[in-house]
């Protein structure tokens, strides 16, 4: 899967945009203060809560898109959801949701084997073959009784193992948390997916249509949205999950040595 | 999003937080943890259980302050939110308080308005008085923790949401509740209804409030200085390595009522660990106020006297000098000047004897209205709490040998007594 020139110019112009607007939004620090703020009598060193750092560099205009997202999810993706789980009965959205799943785990697979992973992806195409046969087209999801497990991978993911850094960290507009690396991986595996559409012969109403419901269904699985956290910092939180859990995701669930933050500053305080 | 079951293991914690006329301690209780740390942390999971879906739902807003300049960070707080639960029909009204830091939607709140809409009762949830929304749009203040005072604020702002509801609903009598802090500031409310007389409380049920509000900040300063002594990072770094078991064995996030479950199962959790994480989410709480108070009286606390924060800029630099406040740090320097410069010659212990239920036990003593459900084994009481609690309420106090901090809440039995406790004066 390449991403075709076109794409790549129009990406390359966006983040160079993107990254004007982070600057121009950048404020200058105020150094001179006539009273000393506390620095608390906790034991958190200097050094320490560094969990708490990303590579951030577009960090002005994330937060200000982490906030857009903020009134858009809250006031207009919210009430929608609401909506749609009041009208549609938890049994039928079951359905809804394992159907896109089934679909979704082939492109799973397609991740699976361009990682290098034989074995997982077998397991993943058994699961589609049981899921669409004896789960009725992939409404029902008895594959996972039988130990087939769900996974979850996206090309971001498939470039992280290859070796692709994260880049920095970015939000996207409605969509939310994702970082360089991702948002490519997002931009390519949505060609794909209209690769496949145009492959397969389906008519763009029905396209779009699945894609909507999808996406629908996806959000309201979700039991928190923003604003959650309540409070002044819960676009560090969020940062902080969002980048540690991706790390663990495209290691397969194993942490790291690389993820640790500890050795990572030890190194730093060793000249 | 992978962001959510951590989301769900952070907000159980931070959202921590009943006894009829004869109710005696009960004679059998299979409640399964017996570890308070681990109850608490874990308690959140019998939520699940939840009541059907409530159709009769509003969140709406009361602006106490019309001209109050908002600092940009908190603009969007200028609306004091609360949620109401209604019947067509005319019901009693139940005030629901929750505790530390949580707000109207926080996991507990929302469970306790669920069960009390379907026992038949309008339901109004409210934002805790050490909530970031509290400092912006209800304390005069700006600097919550002083409960008598937060408690006269708190009472203005339940006659505006009532006044706010009041032309269509029909009310029949007023309840009021509240876990955690919430249940220390619903005992204050209740004690001023008396005088004021707006709503004539007909029965409040106090749930796990803390005796002392000061004595309990201190446990959990303890909590965090002995159980991360390491750091936060090697903390952070250790529950990640928990996690990764999880996504293991679950192949990816699957976000379920089982998550916290299966983590513990896989990978248990230290009591050290257990402590440490309930500490931190206190501290978090904490460091939501610190910040946002001084972004409102503009003290310099840990943003630099004169600098003008916007949307846009970074704060992780004053959360991580927040962090680093303990609780002690915010009575000395924020509480406490403040309340020396409203009662001249004033000092800390004044202040101190002040932050609890003790000054007004006498009171307490004498309201047959009032319950008590607490938890013997519940760590933010101090010495002597537990007695203190026993004599003032007497028969009142339902106190349940096992649940640590609020971690029983969803749990059958007590869901049971909770209603039961209303119900009986309902009928």
């Amino acid at each position: 899967m390449v991403i075709p020139k076109k794409l790549r110019l129009l990406l390359a112009a966006g983040l160079a945009a993107l990254f004007l607007v982070g600057c121009a939004g950048q404020p200058k620090m105020d150094s001179a203060s006539p009273r000393a703020v506390y620095e608390g009598s906790s034991h958190f060193e200097r050094r320490d809560l560094a969990f708490l750092d990303a590579y951030d560099p577009l960090e002005s205009m994330n937060r200000r898109i982490y906030r857009f997202n903020t009134v858009v999810d809250n006031h207009v993706i919210e009430p929608v959801i609401d909506f749609y789980k009041g009208v549609v009965p938890l049994f039928v959205r079951d359905r809804i949701s394992n159907f896109f799943s089934n679909i979704d785990d082939v492109r799973v697979m397609i991740h699976c084997f361009l990682q290098g992973k034989p074995e997982k992806t077998g397991k993943v195409l058994a699961r589609v073959m049981v899921n669409s046969t004896a789960g009725i087209l992939g409404f029902w999801d008895p594959a996972t009784d039988e130990g087939l497990i769900k996974y979850h991978e996206d090309f971001g993911q498939t470039l992280g193992v290859y070796g692709v850094p994260p880049g920095f960290y970015l939000i996207i507009p409605i969509l939310g948390p994702s970082n360089l690396r991702d948002a490519t991986g997002r931009v390519a595996d949505s060609f794909g997916q209209t690769l496949a559409v145009d492959q397969l012969n389906i008519h763009p109403a029905t396209d779009l249509a699945f894609t909507l419901v999808d996406g629908l269904q996806l959000r309201a699985s979700l039991p928190f949205s923003y604003g959650d956290f309540d409070s002044p910092f819960e676009y560090e939180v969020v940062r902080t999950l969002y980048l540690d859990l991706r790390q663990l995701l495209v290691n397969d669930g194993e942490f790291t040595e690389e993820q640790r933050k500890l050795p990572k500053r030890n190194q730093e305080i060793q000249p | 999003m992978m962001k959510k079951p951590v989301l769900l293991l952070f907000l159980g914690l931070l959202f921590s937080a009943a006894c009829s006329a004869k109710a005696a301690v009960p004679q059998i209780y299979d409640f399964p943890f017996e570890d308070p740390y681990l109850a608490t942390v874990a308690g959140s999971l019998q939520e699940s259980e939840t009541p059907p879906i409530v159709f009769n739902k509003e969140v709406r807003g009361v602006v106490m302050y019309k001209d109050k300049p908002l600092p940009p960070l908190l603009q969007h707080l200028r609306e004091f939110t609360f949620s109401l639960t209604y019947h067509e029909e005319p019901a009693p009204l139940i005030f629901i308080i929750p505790g530390t830091g949580s707000n109207y939607n926080s996991g507990k709140t929302r469970f306790l308005q669920k069960i009390f809409y379907h026992a038949g009762f309008h339901a109004i949830t409210l934002n805790s008085t050490f909530n970031w929304r509290f400092a912006a749009m209800g304390s005069r203040s700006e600097r919550p923790g002083i409960v008598t005072e937060d408690a006269e604020d708190f009472y203005r702002i339940m006659e505006e949401v009532y006044g706010a509801v009041s032309s269509y609903i029909q009310v029949t009598d007023f309840f009021l509740t509240g876990y955690s802090l919430g249940a220390t500031t619903s005992a204050f409310v209740s004690r001023l209804d008396e005088k004021a007389r707006v709503f004539n409380f007909k029965k409040v049920l106090l749930i796990n409030p803390p005796v002392n509000v000061f004595t309990s900040a201190m446990i959990f300063d303890g909590f965090v200085e002995q159980n991360l002594e390491e750091g936060a990072d090697v903390f952070f770094d250790r529950l990640l390595e928990k996690i990764s078991r999880y996504f293991q064995y679950k192949g990816g996030v699957t976000i379920d009522s089982e998550f916290l479950y299966d983590i513990y199962r896989l990978d248990p959790l230290t009591q050290s660990e257990l402590k440490g994480l309930i500490g931190i989410a206190f501290r978090f709480a904490l460091a939501n106020i610190i910040f946002s108070v001084d972004l409102l009286t503009r003290e310099g606390y840990v943003i630099p006297e004169g600098k003008e924060l916007s949307v846009g800029e970074s704060t992780t630099p004053y959360l991580k000098r927040a962090l680093n406040w303990r609780f002690i740090d915010y009575f000395e320097r924020v509480l406490l000047p403040y309340w020396k410069s409203r009662h001249p010659g004033a000092n800390a212990e004044d202040l101190n004897r002040g932050l609890g239920l003790r000054q007004i036990a006498g009171y307490l003593n004498r309201a047959p209205h009032i319950g008590l459900m607490h938890n013997a084994d519940d760590f933010i009481l101090g010495q002597g709490d537990l007695e203190f609690l026993r004599s003032t309420f007497g028969d009142r106090a339902v106190i349940y040998p096992y649940g640590g901090h609020c971690g029983n809440l969803g749990y059958p039995p007590n869901v049971r007594y909770m209603i039961d406790f209303f119900k009986e004066e309902v009928e």
